[in-house]
């Protein structure tokens, strides 16, 4: 399905995370604090929701993708732009879509990996009840999927800018706004003055509804749709973008 | 140099519009399209339910009264116990299968507004939170002529009766069920119609 020099690519980019301290930061990191803020004895914890699921984790996946993934897709272009190896790369035979596909695909594996490495939480959750699985697929699949887009997005800004601080940045605050478009608080207070078919696209638009939605283990074909287009969306915009400077 | 700068931004912005508005788009159509994957179809209504819903032909107005954010300020075991996101899934699922006959309005009745004096007057049951914050978690069903039907509080242990509880008062809502009025007099009461203004 991926051409060879995709997967040329995939395998550099997915082993220069292991190459240096970063990718081993960010799996520490991850995990910890997922794991801290899952079993953290306050709001929503997950011992005194006395549920066999897992809610309390999932809740906080939003919450730490917005620092964390950034993080992971900001070197992505911005490191190539300031070394100008990114001129080199493009002189080889591959095309501009191949680069950003495998670099893509790269930096959401990894993701992915860092999500399969929360498997002792799923294991406890078996010990302590009988949760239902279907709930606990979809859970990571929605987090999976949620990855997806906001590395997509992360892509779009690294390929924007030579620095990384930059594109972290930028990518945190259009993330922000994709996840605050549908909280209770922000849309009462834009519908005091906006219409109303307004304010149904801003909640169709947000990350967090359709994250829940599918969550709590109903595929919906929207949720699908969304995430779909919105990966394939930032895509195609920094493969455009990258062509439009190379040229 | 500036030319082209201008024309990528202009690709750029067209299609984060046109993403917009596929996103959009298609969540509107493919709302519809959904497999429930949890064991015990927690999320899909019977097939009984269905058929209910639809052979509604009247509208119904369905009012969700949660006091969200007297929630938030009350105990943990409140917010997290309470229900409320699968109360109000499952009516969303009711108004999905209902061919637009029953709307849907969620209300967070706050102190001393007139969406509490309307609490107040469907009896739905309120707790004291603190001296100023009553908690409410009820619906009122209202029909076409304006009768109404009442769940005056969600027990959040009889999740799994929810369901029927709504179906019923979906179907009696739609159904008035008629009185059975009997008249015992000596007189020969069917000469007289009696109104209610004559009692004056």
């Amino acid at each position: 399905m991926l051409s060879y020099q995709t997967k040329v690519i995939l395998k550099k980019e997915f082993s220069s995370y292991f190459n240096g301290p970063i990718g081993y930061l960010f799996l520490i990191i991850f995990l910890f604090g997922m794991n801290y803020l899952t079993f953290e004895p306050g709001s929503g914890s997950y011992f005194l929701m006395r549920q066999a699921d897992l809610s309390a984790f999932f809740n906080y996946i939003p919450w730490m993708y917005l620092f964390l993934i950034p993080a992971v897709s900001m070197k992505l272009w911005a490191d190539e732009k300031k070394s100008n190896s990114i001129e080199l790369l493009l002189t080889m035979p591959i095309k501009v879509q191949e680069a950003v596909i495998g670099k893509f695909l790269a930096s959401w594996s990894f993701v992915g990996i860092a999500l399969l490495c929360s498997f002792p939480l799923v294991l406890t959750t078996l010990y302590l009840g009988s949760p239902d699985i279907g709930v606990i697929f979809f859970g990571y699949l929605s987090s999976f999927l949620l990855a997806g887009a906001m590395l997509s997005i992360g892509t779009f800004f690294s390929a924007l800018t030579k620095n990384q601080v930059v594109a972290f940045i930028l990518t945190v605050v259009i993330c922000t706004l994709f996840i605050m478009a549908g909280s209770p608080p922000f849309m009462e207070y834009i519908s005091t003055f906006l219409p109303k078919y307004f304010i149904d696209l801003l909640e169709s638009l947000s990350v967090l509804n359709h994250f829940e939605s599918m969550g709590r283990g109903v595929l919906v074909l929207s949720d699908l749709w969304y995430f779909t287009l919105l990966i394939v969306f930032w895509i195609v915009v920094s493969i455009t973008l990258i062509s439009e400077n190379k040229a | 140099m500036k030319n082209k700068q201008n024309e990528n931004l202009a690709i750029i912005l067209m299609s984060i519009l046109s993403m917009c508005f596929l996103i959009y788009i298609g969540n509107a159509i493919f709302q519809g399209a959904k497999i429930d994957f949890t064991q015990e179809s927690l999320y899909s209504l019977s097939s009984g339910s269905e058929n209910i819903l639809a052979k509604l032909n009247s509208p119904i107005k369905l009012k969700l009264y949660y006091s969200k954010t007297a929630a938030n300020k009350g105990t943990e075991g409140l917010r997290k116990f309470n229900n409320y996101l699968y109360v109000k899934n499952i009516l969303k699922e009711f108004r999905s299968h209902s061919h637009n006959n029953i709307t849907l309005d969620v209300i967070d009745p706050r102190p001393d507004t007139d969406e509490e004096e309307d609490a107040k007057v469907y009896g739905l049951r309120k707790f004291n939170l603190t001296e100023t914050e009553i908690y409410y978690f009820g619906l009122v069903a209202i029909n076409e002529s304006g009768g109404e039907k009442v769940i005056e509080f969600f027990d959040p242990a009889e999740k799994e009766n929810l369901e029927y509880e709504l179906t019923k008062l979906i179907y009696s809502s739609v159904n008035p069920k008629k009185p059975t009025i009997g008249v015992l007099s000596s007189e020969k009461v069917l000469l007289v119609i009696f109104l209610p203004i004559w009692r004056r």
